[in-house]
């Protein structure tokens, strides 16, 4: 209870919600007990696009719905600035939702979809019509009022899902899963728009996907969980270049993993050798000689140019070479066995020599590409 | 699309399960227009002389003794039936909504047992039931009429409504009651504006099949009917008892197109609201 008192008074003034050890428990079918949220804070800022990204069944959709008020926590609470929201009702919370499955109302027109927080809430109908009329027009669905949400395509549904929440201007928007049932091409135009949506209505985004990719484009912070913990919580950039452990470096993105012990340290950076006994030399200066560490390579970070300066380099032998669009996937097996993935960018028309399997290749990299995480003991 | 020997067989099966099933209806539809007055099996001309017999207008075939009931108490018979069936269908029809609602959308402890012994009446035998309910109604001392007919109608038609709401229930997800919930729309609200309006067609169907079953009713009603109480099933049992008139065939067809048009306006009333 100290911990949580003292971290509400270190709370920063602008945070909308906080979240405090919050856990969640359910029994499964055989018996057994699961943790759906192993005690997790989290704040959520005022204004921010914050989006809480893990695998299925990591806890982030049952965290949403505690916070939406679906759902009680066992132990722990979600304040509004200083108001507890235990026992406090879903009508009661001034969020909104964008369900994963939309929910729309199907015996109700799309301006009564729309309308339909208002008309509960006893909006004259004057200001609900123009309100309706507003929202609609935000997410370009004006003309379509009369509609029933049948006749409507799925990408319509969802900015009918949203107008729907938007129109009630909610301290807190949340959204589970928005973009999951959409193709993929409208996906990334509905990513782009999202946070061009957040930032045109000025209200807060709270978003669970299992997306990483979506996660990287629209938040302003990202949540990692897994297995109802959080593991990370940071800018996209900052997730993405420095992940707190061998999970995070995993999920997101691509990455080359390797398991290593600290063999030298100098100042702010460490010569580091792996398992197979790859010598590498990275930035690391909190780790001490011979710690062990995980060590990450994106494999953008790794060059095949021959003329790519004068870094270190490890020598290999190319294994497969992997096509997929903009990019050439190339594994390497370097000498002393360990498997490594590099970028290489396609131009088209062009033959660059090496890239054939079998052939020999020096992979080329700057120590500041290389990111170490705390491994486990030996 | 080439017709292979099973097509062929398959056809001919459904034929035949169609002809068994709606000869016996046809056969009473064509013997209702028949004026052979001593065997209705043999066709002899076409006469409308059954239905006016049924009605009291004055025929040419039917004579005093082939209809021995008069007009008046067909007319009571039926009147007695639709007031029934309309009570019984308006309470069961709540009762057995609310217990829906219960049980689909609340955990509670023992629910499966209270669950298995919500359909208990509908596989329960009539005789049974409508043995239980004579015991119980005379042991309470209530006088039987229309009231424990309909009192008796309610247990079981209670039962129907419940299975035929929770199936519409069933497909309904949660999500839109959390959607309204979420809109800031009180429980009250939400079963007014959502639950209520989702769950209509399966209400009403619910209901349909409570007043054609009440309607229809036999045995059960049978037991617990009184003197003044005669039903519309009960006067033609009691008709029958006399021997097989012609009038029967032609009360028969008539009660077949009140049910046709029963279940057609429900229909209607359903293609309607889509």
């Amino acid at each position: 209870m100290k911990s949580t008192v003292a971290s509400i008074g270190h709370a920063r003034l602008d945070a909308l919600l906080h979240i405090h050890g919050a856990h969640r428990r359910f029994a499964t079918p055989e018996g057994g007990i699961v943790s759906a949220l192993g005690g997790v804070d989290l704040e959520v800022r005022t204004n921010e696009f914050l989006t809480l990204l893990g695998p299925s069944g990591c806890g982030k959709t049952t965290l949403l719905r505690a916070i939406a008020g679906f759902e009680e926590l066992d132990d722990g609470e979600i304040l509004l600035g200083e108001q507890p929201l235990s026992g406090v009702p879903a009508y009661r919370r001034p969020f909104n939702t964008v369900f994963q499955s939309y929910a729309l109302f199907p015996h109700l027109s799309v301006a009564d979809n729309v309308g339909y927080g208002l008309d509960v809430g006893g909006t004259p109908r004057a200001e609900r019509n123009a309100r309706v009329a507003e929202a609609l027009a935000l997410v370009g669905l004006a003309g379509l009022e009369r509609r029933k949400p049948k006749q409507l395509s799925g990408g319509q549904q969802q900015r009918v899902a949203l107008a729907r929440a938007l129109v009630n201007r909610p301290r807190l928007l949340l959204l589970d899963e928005p973009l999951s049932a959409l193709d993929r091409h409208l996906r990334q135009a509905m990513q782009v728009e999202l946070k061009a949506l957040q930032h045109r209505v000025g209200i807060t985004f709270l978003v669970v996907t299992h997306d990483q990719e979506e996660a990287l484009v629209m938040s302003d912070r990202i949540a990692v969980m897994q297995s109802g913990r959080l593991q990370q919580v940071g800018p996209p950039g900052e997730i993405y270049d420095r992940p707190a452990n061998r999970f995070v470096a995993a999920f997101i993105g691509n990455s080359n993993l390797l398991v290593g012990t600290v063999t030298a340290h100098r100042g702010d950076s460490v010569d580091i050798e792996t398992v197979s006994g790859l010598r590498m030399h990275a930035p690391g200066g909190r780790f001490a000689k011979g710690d062990r560490v995980e060590v990450m390579v994106r494999p953008e970070q790794l060059s095949l140019d021959p003329a790519a300066g004068d870094g270190p380099t490890i020598d290999g032998v190319v294994e497969t070479v992997v096509f997929v669009g903009a990019d050439r996937h190339v594994q390497i097996r370097t000498r002393t066995g360990d498997a490594l993935t590099a970028l290489q960018r396609h131009v088209a028309g062009a033959r660059e020599p090496g890239l054939e399997p079998g052939a020999a290749v020096r992979v080329s990299y700057r120590p500041e590409g290389i990111h170490l995480m705390q491994g486990e003991p030996a | 699309m080439k017709r292979t020997t099973a097509d062929r067989v398959l056809s001919a099966w459904g034929a035949g399960f169609l002809l068994i099933l709606y000869l016996p209806v046809a056969l009473i539809f064509v013997y209702s227009f028949n004026s052979n007055v001593v065997n209705m099996m043999a066709w002899e001309g076409f006469t409308l002389d059954w239905y006016r017999s049924i009605f009291g207008l004055p025929t040419q075939l039917a004579k005093s003794e082939n209809y021995v009931e008069s007009t008046a108490t067909l007319v009571a018979a039926v009147r007695n039936s639709v007031v029934v069936a309309l009570f019984a269908t308006v309470v069961s029809t709540a009762i057995g909504t609310a217990t829906a609602l219960a049980l689909g959308r609340h955990r509670f402890a023992l629910k499966p047992l209270y669950q298995a012994l919500l359909v208990l009446p509908m596989i329960m035998p009539d005789i049974v039931l409508g043995i239980a309910l004579l015991i119980f109604f005379v042991g309470v001392g209530v006088e039987p009429g229309l009231s424990t007919i309909v009192a008796g109608h309610c247990v079981f038609l209670s039962s129907y409504v419940f299975v035929v709401v929770s199936a519409r229930l069933a497909g309904m997800t949660a999500d839109l009651e959390e959607a309204s919930a979420d809109l800031g729309a009180s429980p009250w609200v939400t079963f007014k504006r959502v639950t209520l309006p989702q769950l209509l067609p399966g209400i009403a169907g619910g209901a349909l099949l409570a007043f054609i079953i009440s309607m229809d009713d036999l045995v059960i009603t049978y037991f617990i009917a009184g003197v003044d109480s005669t039903t519309l099933p009960l006067f033609i049992y009691g008709v029958l008892r006399r021997g097989i008139k012609p009038e029967i065939n032609a009360i028969a067809m008539l009660l077949l197109a009140f049910s046709f048009v029963v279940a057609a306006t429900g229909l209607w009333l359903r293609s309607r609201r889509q």
